[in-house]
């Protein structure tokens, strides 16, 4: 439940995410000549407005959506498992939906999670769709997946902010650009005059084809990547300083979009895709903010292929895939995809370049070049060596994080809650569990665990990847006593920040079962808005936390909640590691 | 004798009845005759190479395998892969070469029974504005709209790490290069390695021996692609969906672009005018060969080899089979640049040096 309270953020962001979805689906209705006002497609969101849904400060917490035909019953039901930029298209998949009358449950996750759940088989879904192929060829090796086809593509950009970009002299002022190669970005953000966010590249598709055209770029063999050139210490230090450009990390781009968009004086600048680049510039531009200009730079990028596959598991439910799948091919389907920012033509060209829908998505203004010319495409490592550099990325490339992970200790965690608890430190921090998800800690990184209860308790500090320390006192300390979520975050934030911001990722994240007494909250909020380096707090819910207090430190930091109450505890805080 | 009025009606009316009954057993007969005797109907699997997979999901050949009294199922598998794959509960292996079998045969498979069933020439996809440069540069050659690539030119500006624009194609990202799939785990990967080789071996069919001095040189080559797909329809989609600088030149069976014309008009009108064919000079022939593991699998590839199929998959499908391509000319597939001949065919290197190319391969790839 929002309490009346949340703040400004939390309800324009509430506002702008109705918006869009109700643009979307009314183009949705008039093409299929429906009428009524059954909003399936907008899942959880659809019901911001009255207050009686969610836990989610942003529609990017969305993690699973429900799409059923707008008339009659459903001949069956898929379940996907879905990439998160897929939010963008509901009215797409809604019209496809309607048409087929097969109805689609997507559970949105990440590339390599996609990737994971076909190693193992599939889990109970019926299909995937992933944002690239090439997750699908590395987890298939059970060659269960059939009928994969790509729904779309877009190229993997960078979004950079208007007046920034001309700063730079990357763009004029139409809004058209320059050709800008890899290492003008990299001397943009060696001088710091460039910071950009970015998801994680172990555990997002934008993130890890972003990475893979960096290296490849600055390889510059003109062929794929090599492990060769991976191991070059030059290669290497050029990615690392790059890298030292990103100010936010993300495990979801559709929630790095969101993010972006909620505070664009923040943020200068994300690497995502071309249709979520476009997503952002429409909230923006109604919001009387200043745009991003894509990017496309021209020493490589990478294309999202959008594949939907069928994951046959002896189910049959093949001929429902096929409706569904053939549906989403439809022309009226196709032009949904364009409106949103896709691109549908073969070629990785636009179907309908003029539709007026189409065009007002697809704007010269915002640097946006839909020719095949602007992709210049590199060729894709093999499977090994992108193995290898995520596994490069996760230990030494990327900035390091610095993460404080406040914990509730109070008398209730007592039992479930505190082996969640435990089970998780272990699932994000023991190196051997982490490098499962692909987000062990690197050398670099640092992390800080302070328990609390009704105070906040000794913090323990650990560098690297040793965080021995830290399960320890995870594993020691005893639940007792009431709850302060604004004392163990003041702790936090008071003394164990990095001296140096820019050289660190930093979040907090919160994990409380309790709703917390109020005493020190103003003080709290106060401090934070005074310390001005806008660290993320993501807290994790658990038990009897009020939502309200949670979603409000969310908004206010701009990060988003996690719910350890539908979830076991240690994929929750998993998940959390994975944003940071 | 009179016969009354009404005799004649009621014998009319007995005529009626009886001609009513007799037609009625009649058609009866007639259709219990013309009702084909229900099949019992048995599920079978099995692994199949992707470019198959548009046959096998046809409503047509569904329903003539339902006649046959197979319910036809598939998992999609590369052709040197599926030799490896879990063989629990299938009933036939359908690879895209002889290679794959003798690969086959070697991991102990039972290849007593493998037959072929199609042929197909191994062919390069690519975009007009590539083909027109390197026509212009003399890499390729263009005769009556059919393009033909010069293998051992091409080979040679690899080995060379030429460029794009070395080669006349100024918007190339990086260095020539044909991709395919992978080598190791899907066939026409496989058979590109082969040609390869026997280009590197002045055009003669590679041995164990040319292989092994060669290997540097075919490794390099292969290397220069990174990502390959281990399913020919998989690397078609994909060069299709993402354009010329994704995939600017690629091996492919002749057959992928027929099925295309055929099976999906839309997407062919989309792409018509910018995808070119090139026939290798020289290149190699597929050989789908069906191997069957069960009484099932035997059941299948009889079907396979019918002549409803075999015209099926020519048809519908582009596969060339004896009894059909040699009357029905490729035309019918209105696909410009294609040719009912191809002339210039090198035999694939023995098997021991097969094995050979796969064994360099895999090592590459670690």
């Amino acid at each position: 439940m929002l309490g009346p309270r949340t703040a400004s953020i939390t309800q324009a962001l509430r506002k702008r995410t109705v918006a869009v979805v109700a643009t979307v689906l009314a183009t949705a209705m008039m093409l299929a000549g429906c009428a009524g006002g059954n909003d399936n497609a907008n899942g959880g969101s659809g019901n911001v407005s009255d207050g009686s849904y969610s836990t989610t400060p942003t529609s990017g917490d969305v993690k699973t959506q429900e799409f059923k035909p707008k008339s009659g019953s459903p001949t069956a039901t898929l379940k996907i498992a879905s990439g998160s930029e897929n939010r963008e298209v509901a009215g797409a998949i809604q019209k496809a939906v309607d048409d087929s009358k097969v109805a689609v449950t997507l559970d949105y996750m990440g590339s390599l999670d996609i990737m994971n759940t076909l190693e193992n088989g599939g889990g109970d879904y019926d299909a995937v769709w992933p944002a690239s192929s090439m997750w699908i060829s590395m987890g298939d090796t059970k060659h269960i997946v059939k009928n994969a086809q790509s729904t779309s593509t877009t190229p993997i950009v960078f979004g950079i902010a208007k007046k920034k970009a001309q700063q730079l002299g990357w763009a004029n002022d139409d809004g058209t650009t320059k050709s800008v190669a890899t290492t003008d970005i990299i001397d943009a953000v060696q001088s710091g005059q460039l910071k950009f966010s970015m998801t994680s590249a172990t555990q997002s598709n934008s993130g890890a084809s972003a990475y893979l055209a960096f290296l490849t770029a600055i390889a510059k063999t003109g062929q794929a990547l090599t492990q060769d050139d991976l191991n070059k210490s030059d290669v290497q230090n050029s990615v690392k300083t790059l890298l030292s450009g990103v100010d936010r990390s993300s495990g979801s781009s559709d929630w790095l979009k969101d993010m972006v968009v909620a505070n664009p004086d923040r943020f200068d600048a994300m690497v995502n895709y071309e249709s979520l680049v476009i997503q952002a510039n429409k909230q923006l531009t109604k919001d009387g903010k200043d745009p991003l200009v894509a990017i496309y730079p021209a020493d490589g990028i990478a294309v999202s292929d959008s594949p939907l596959g069928y994951v046959d598991r002896g189910q049959k439910t093949d001929k429902a895939f096929g409706e569904f799948s053939k549906a989403l091919q439809s022309k009226s389907a196709k032009l949904l995809f364009e409106e949103s920012g896709r691109r549908t033509g073969l070629g990785g060209v636009l179907t309908y370049a003029d539709n007026a829908k189409v065009k007002d998505s697809f704007r010269s203004e915002w640097g946006i070049n839909a020719t095949s010319s602007a992709l210049k495409t590199i060729p894709m490592p093999s499977a090994d060596v992108i193995t290898s550099s995520l596994s490069v990325y996760q230990t030494i490339l990327r900035k390091p994080s610095w993460t404080v992970w406040v914990v509730d200790y109070s008398g209730s965690m007592e039992g479930q809650g505190k082996d969640g608890v435990v089970r998780g430190l272990n699932a994000a921090l023991d190196p051997d569990q982490a490098k499962q998800a692909h987000i062990e800690p690197g050398n670099d990184d640092v992390n800080v665990l302070i328990p609390f209860s009704s105070k906040a308790f000794d913090p323990t500090k650990t560098t690297g990847t040793d965080t021995s320390a830290i399960l320890n006192t995870g594993s020691d300390t005893r639940p007792n006593g009431g709850t302060d979520i604004y004392a163990g975050l003041e702790a936090a934030l008071k003394n164990n920040m990095p001296d140096d911001f820019s050289k660190y990722t930093t979040a907090i994240v919160l994990m409380t079962d309790g709703q917390s007494q109020t005493g020190n909250k103003d003080a709290f909020t106060a401090d934070y808005k005074a310390n001005g380096h806008e660290v993320p707090i993501f807290p994790i819910m658990f038990g009897e936390a009020d939502p309200s207090q949670l979603n409000e430190l969310a908004s206010l930091s701009n990060a988003k909640v996690f719910d350890g109450r539908t979830e076991d505890l240690a994929t929750v805080f998993r998940q959390v590691k994975g944003y940071n | 004798m009179k016969i009354g009025k009404s005799k004649i009606i009621g014998l009319a009316a007995l005529l009626v009845v009886v001609l009513v009954i007799c037609g009625a057993i009649a058609f009866r007969g007639w259709q219990q005759k013309n009702t084909p005797t229900p099949v019992k109907t048995e599920t079978i699997s099995g692994y199949l190479g992707g470019e198959k997979i548009s046959l096998f999901e046809d409503q047509k050949f569904l329903d003539l395998a339902k006649k046959n009294g197979l319910d036809v199922d598939y998992r999609k598998a590369g052709s040197l892969d599926m030799m490896t794959a879990d063989r629990n509960g299938m009933s036939y292996l359908f690879p895209s070469s002889k290679v794959a079998v003798e690969y086959g045969k070697a991991q102990k498979i039972d290849t007593s029974g493998a037959d072929i069933v199609f042929n197909s020439p191994i062919v390069i996809y690519t975009h007009k504005q590539v083909a027109d440069s390197l026509v212009a540069s003399g890499l390729m050659s263009q005769e009556n709209g059919v393009y033909h690539i010069d293998m051992a030119k091409a080979v040679d500006a690899m080995t060379n790490d030429k460029s794009w624009a070395d080669v006349g194609w100024k918007d190339g990202y990086g260095q020539f290069r044909i991709d395919s799939t992978d080598p190791v785990k899907s066939n026409s990967g496989n058979e590109y390695a082969a040609l390869v080789a026997d280009v590197l071996n002045g055009g003669q069919p590679a041995t164990p021996d040319s292989v092994q001095r060669d290997s540097a040189t075919i490794q390099a080559i292969f290397g220069k692609s990174g990502w390959m797909d281990s399913s020919s329809e998989d690397s078609f989609n994909q060069f299709l969906t993402l354009g010329v600088g994704s995939k600017p030149m690629m091996i492919g069976y002749e057959n992928q672009v027929l099925d295309l014309a055929v099976n999906q008009p839309d997407a062919w009108k989309q792409v018509k005018d910018d995808i070119v064919i090139v026939y290798p000079t020289p290149t190699v022939w597929s050989t789908h060969m069906l191997i069957p593991l069960d009484d099932k699998g035997h059941k299948l590839l009889n079907l396979l080899k019918s002549d409803d199929v075999q015209k099926l998959a020519w048809q519908q499908h582009g596969f060339r089979s004896a009894n059909f391509s040699g009357t029905d000319g490729i035309k019918r597939f209105g696909v410009p640049g294609t040719v009912d001949q191809v002339t210039s065919v090198t035999e694939l290197p023995s098997n021991d040096a097969m094995q050979a190319i796969i064994a360099i391969l895999q090592k590459q790839q670690g």
